[in-house]
């Protein structure tokens, strides 16, 4: 049976998807976002934070064993289980395995992805996810290399394809002043996620928020944000106004 | 000031203003004392000598009413004084009044539960303290006590606490009876009885106690009536006027509007606290038996909701102008002046439909203004529970005042009609005053909190094969080193079995002598079956009489014993003397240490030792087959043990008395609360949380399993979570929880108010079974709470 490299199974998470679920963190990830909250996840192996080891090998019945153990919460609550990360398609197989066996139980499935990944891998879970929670970091493909380190022409096409194939989504928009926040730019990602507006359920715009720093220092890695990316009141008024200009289900959080 | 969500009509009629100055008197009121019922009860104890204890107590009660300074907060809808001042706490010399005069000086210097108290009061209690030497409750207990009862206090495996030195209140009137007919129709009823010519000496003095006392209490409002009247003439006052009127009906006859309810209510709760100096009288279901008057009010045109909510309010803060003193000893079991006045709202009615209406509603809302630690409210739910009224609670959860405390009908009922309670009455249940449930003006006194048994201590002596290491006593004997775990799992239960029969012992010294010191004759004819059976509830005069302990660190003991179980029996990884050396130096071994403390807690949702936590539940629930009390075939239906947890903050001090334990628990630090996990050593989530907790016997834990959550307010901080959180509550019911209280203030909140503790009066938070002023307790009780595992999203 596989294993997984997996940091934690976070229960009672409500903020991964409809109702309570439990989240699985996958670790590694083929991004490095600028404000990414989970720095410990971004390697492959695994690390120390903390001087706690993050990242164990897990089989897959060990996961699935302790995710079913809240199977009445998710069922009463309409929830599920999340798999996230890092980046939980690179461990794909692992991921597939996991998800037929909570199938069994008819437990829905949702995946927290960056999408930057080869369409195969997409393929070859579509019909077990019942709900992608896509991350859409910036529409501008300058910006998104320059944030993310990747180029976004993957991920928008990634987008499309799930499109195409009439699965459920939510977006997820996440807005760092100065480095991918920009009205214009906001625009236009949420032009084109209402050009897939059917099958999107719903958009969470998150203003950056600085929960993960301390956790650089920690890691002995370079955090470059300042206090600035977070939005200023006048910008977090202008994203409320854009949003009303749409009929897309937006949910607005203002970033701490 | 904001409601919580409701939208009422008329809402700017109340007079918000009014509210929020009788809030602010309540949050800085100071504590004091007030000698005035003592030199009453002094006076009239040395008049009577010859008589017996009961006339003596009601003379007592009614002179103290009739003689009483009385006084009234001019903002206040509500009126009654339980002393001379506000927040003043009557002394009741009859229970005890040694450790009074030894500590009379040292209240106002206390670190938490300060009490400022007058030379005069001191010069008082001094005076009359001389009569009482050798006179009082506490007097009687000491004389009766086994000597090997004081060997394992001495131990501190058993703890007296309150019912040894003070009455025992946890009780509810039934108050629609008390409505219905008055103390003027309960007169009558007497009258009745009293022609019966086959009456005992016995009946026929309850009889006559108690109609003293009620007479002495319509007379008390009487002088309120008149009181009204005198300070309305001088300024044409037409709310005096108005207070007057009912001053001057309440209690006589059958009550007749939705304020006149709520002002009896609450005088005969004054009075009940003037009787005895017990503590948890209760007001029950105030939303079901207001509800007639509340309704006919409305239909009358004469009561609006934002009246009603206004009223209700008032109740509920006049509450906070009551007080009890306990011993130094005593508070620290109990802290932040807690009287435990529980309120319940929602739930099923006997009939089995759900009872929730407008007055639960308002009553949270009232809660969400009122905000101050008293009353204690909760709240029933069950699997037809209106959405809107959990989502209401959820907010007033959210406010971080830590209440209501959640109650699950389900596994309630379950357990009270398992004890042989009919349905009808189980489905009545109601708290009493903390967790513990009982049947509203049925059950006699004290469903919970008789001896209390540091099962950390315990432990220790059974680590210590039978020594006491702290006082090198030793009360039975064990075999040398356990060789496996089933030997150890036996030395515990033959400990266990032990110290539960000294305990039960304690338990009848202090009900012998509380049914005469405590003989409550106006706090017991309320209840079914005094009038019936013309005794007092402590004679067996209650219909159902349901007690039970209250055990301390049932999760210390189950982590503790998996890591014996594991490490030394299963593993073998070290051997028992290494482990008990490392407990001696308070674990210098680090490495051992960190071995112990990285065996699975409960709390994470793991099977094996969530199953040796229930084990230990059962190895006590098993003791209490057969166990009865002194009143067992004295009248009540039934008679019998149960179980709590509920153990207010007492897992603190009896940690205190404890050396390091097994599970990784250094010296010293405190036990765990409740049945609630032990501190820091949960990681999985609420849901795995209540998973473990679903293990334990809950139904079978029938007086009370304390479970205490904190959760971090985003957890709660929009609809969609308040959402989620209600079908969390609903899960944990299904799950047989018996019930659920959440703190959620955080712990920046916290630490500032340690810092300025002048700008957090208003800061109530769950300490345990009941909220408390987070400044008014001591430091170690601010840390316990500041440690608590919290939840977060
Ligand atoms: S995609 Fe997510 S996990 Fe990966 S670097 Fe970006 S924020 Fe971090």
């Amino acid at each position: 049976m596989k294993k997984g490299l997996i940091s934690k199974v976070q229960r009672y998470s409500i903020n991964d998807g409809p109702g309570i679920r439990s989240t699985v963190f996958l670790k590694g990830c083929n991004l490095n976002c600028m404000w990414c909250s989970n720095p410990e996840l971004i390697d492959f192996s695994q690390s120390y934070l903390d001087g706690k080891p993050v990242g164990e090998l897990i089989s897959v019945k060990d996961v699935v064993k302790e995710v079913i153990r809240d199977i009445d919460f998710y069922k009463e609550s309409l929830g599920g289980v999340t798999f996230s990360g890092g980046e939980p398609l690179l461990q794909s197989d692992f991921l597939l395995e996991c998800i037929k066996l909570l199938k069994d139980y008819s437990i829905h499935i949702a995946i927290d992805t960056a999408l930057y990944v080869d369409k195969k891998i997409i393929k070859k879970l579509l019909p077990y996810v019942d709900l992608w929670l896509v991350d859409l970091k910036s529409i501008d493909d300058i910006t998104h290399i320059k944030t993310t380190n990747v180029s976004n022409k993957i991920i928008l096409d990634n987008i499309k394809f799930l499109y195409k194939n009439n699965v459920n989504m939510w977006i997820r928009c996440i807005l760092v002043n100065k480095e991918n926040y920009d009205l214009d730019e906001l625009k236009k990602r949420l032009n084109f996620i209402e050009s897939i507006k059917k099958c999107v359920k719903r958009v969470d715009i998150l203003g950056y928020h600085q929960l993960g720093v301390s956790k650089y220092q920690k890691l002995n890695k370079e955090y470059l944000l300042t206090n600035e990316a977070l939005l200023s009141d006048i910008q977090e008024k202008e994203v409320e106004e854009l949003i009303k200009e749409y009929v897309l289900p937006i949910y607005f959080e203002r970033g701490i | 000031m904001q409601l919580l969500e409701m939208k009422i009509d008329n809402i700017d009629t109340i007079d918000f203003k009014r509210i929020d100055r009788l809030r602010k008197i309540m949050q800085n009121r100071k504590a004091s004392l007030c000698s005035e019922r003592a030199k009453i009860y002094t006076e009239v104890f040395k008049e009577t000598e010859e008589e017996p204890m009961i006339l003596r107590k009601a003379k007592g009660l009614s002179k103290t009413l009739n003689d009483m300074s009385i006084y009234h907060l001019d903002d206040s809808l509500i009126f009654g004084n339980q002393a001379s001042r506000n927040f003043a706490a009557p002394i009741f010399p009859e229970y005890s009044i040694k450790w009074l005069l030894d500590e009379v000086d040292s209240f106002e210097y206390r670190d938490g539960d300060v009490f400022n108290v007058s030379d005069e009061v001191k010069k008082d209690l001094r005076e009359i303290g001389k009569y009482w030497i050798n006179k009082t409750h506490e007097d009687n207990v000491n004389n009766n006590i086994p000597q090997i009862n004081l060997l394992a206090e001495k131990q501190k495996v058993l703890h007296r606490g309150g019912i040894s030195n003070s009455g025992d209140g946890h009780i509810v009137s039934d108050h629609k009876w008390l409505l219905e007919i008055g103390y003027s129709g309960m007169v009558d009823l007497i009258n009745e009885k009293l022609k019966n010519p086959d009456l005992s000496d016995n009946q026929i003095n309850f009889y006559n106690a108690s109609k003293m006392t009620l007479i002495a209490g319509l007379n008390y409002a009487k002088r309120f009536a008149n009181y009204f009247k005198e300070k309305a003439k001088l300024n044409n006052d037409k709310k005096l006027y108005y207070l007057s009127e009912i001053a001057n009906k309440v209690l006589d006859g059958p009550c007749e509007s939705f304020h006149e309810a709520l002002q009896a209510i609450y005088l005969n709760h004054v009075f009940l606290m003037i009787e005895s100096n017990g503590h948890s009288f209760c007001y029950g279901r105030i939303d079901q038996y207001l509800y007639p008057y509340y309704q006919n009010d409305i239909k009358k045109g004469v009561l609006t909701k934002a009246k009603a909510l206004e009223l209700i309010t008032h109740f509920f803060i006049m509450n906070n102008s009551l007080n009890k003193i306990r011993s130094n000893g005593h508070t620290l079991f109990s802290q932040g002046y807690p009287l435990y006045t529980n309120v319940m709202v929602g739930g099923l009615l006997p009939s089995g439909e759900d009872g929730t209406n407008d007055l639960t509603y308002l009553s949270v809302e009232a809660m969400g203004l009122c905000r101050l630690n008293e009353p204690n409210f909760s709240m029933r739910y069950h699997k037809e529970s209106p959405k809107e009224i959990l989502s209401l609670a959820s907010k007033l959860i959210r406010t971080g005042c830590g209440m209501p405390s959640m109650f699950n009908d389900a596994t309630c009922i379950k357990g009270l009609i398992d004890l042989g309670i009919d349905k009808e009455d189980a489905y009545d249940y109601v708290a009493i005053g903390c967790v513990e449930t009982g049947v509203q003006g049925k059950y006699g006194h004290r469903a919970t909190g008789m001896t209390y048994m540091n099962w950390g201590k315990i432990l220790e002596i059974v680590l210590n094969r039978g020594f006491d290491p702290n006082t090198n006593i030793r009360l039975f004997k064990l075999s040398k080193e356990p060789k496996s775990y089933e030997e150890l799992w036996n030395d515990w239960k033959k400990a266990l079995a032990f110290y539960s029969e000294l305990s039960f012992e304690s338990d009848r010294v202090c009900d012998r002598s509380l049914e005469i010191y405590d003989s409550s004759p106006l706090g017991s004819i309320f209840i079914h079956n005094s009038l019936e059976l013309g005794k007092t509830l402590k004679e067996g005069g209650c219909e159902y009489d349901v007690v039970s302990q209250s055990n301390i660190g049932s999760s210390v003991v189950g982590n503790s014993l998996m890591v014996l179980k594991k490490l030394v029996f299963e593993d073998k990884k070290y051997t028992y003397s290494q482990i008990m050396e490392a407990l001696k130096n308070n674990w210098q071994d680090e490495e051992i240490h960190k071995a112990c403390l990285e065996v699975e807690k409960f709390g994470n949702n793991s099977d094996q030792v969530d199953l040796i936590v229930k084990d230990v539940f059962d190895s006590y629930l098993e003791l209490l087959d057969g166990v009865k009390t002194i009143r067992y075939n004295r009248g009540p239906k039934i008679s019998k043990y149960t179980m709590s947890t509920s153990n207010i903050t007492s897992y603190i001090p009896n940690g205190k008395n404890v050396g390091a334990t097994p599970d990784g628990r250094k010296a010293q630090s405190p036990l765990n609360e409740g049945c609630s996990p032990t501190q820091n050593t949960v990681s999985k989530g609420l849901t795995a949380l209540i998973n473990s907790v679903s293990v334990l016997p809950n139904e079978k834990v029938a007086a009370g399993q304390l479970l205490n959550t904190r959760i971090s307010y985003q957890l709660l901080n929009n609809e969609e979570k308040i959402d989620k959180f209600i079908s969390f509550l609903r899960v944990s019911a299904k799950k047989g929880i018996y019930h659920n209280q959440f703190n959620v203030v955080s712990n920046k909140v916290l630490k500032d108010a340690q810092i300025h503790p002048e700008n957090h009066r208003d800061l109530i938070v769950r300490v345990a079974g009941y909220c408390a002023q987070f400044v008014a307790l001591t430091p170690e009780a601010q840390e316990a709470i500041i440690q608590r595992n919290e939840y977060g999203a």
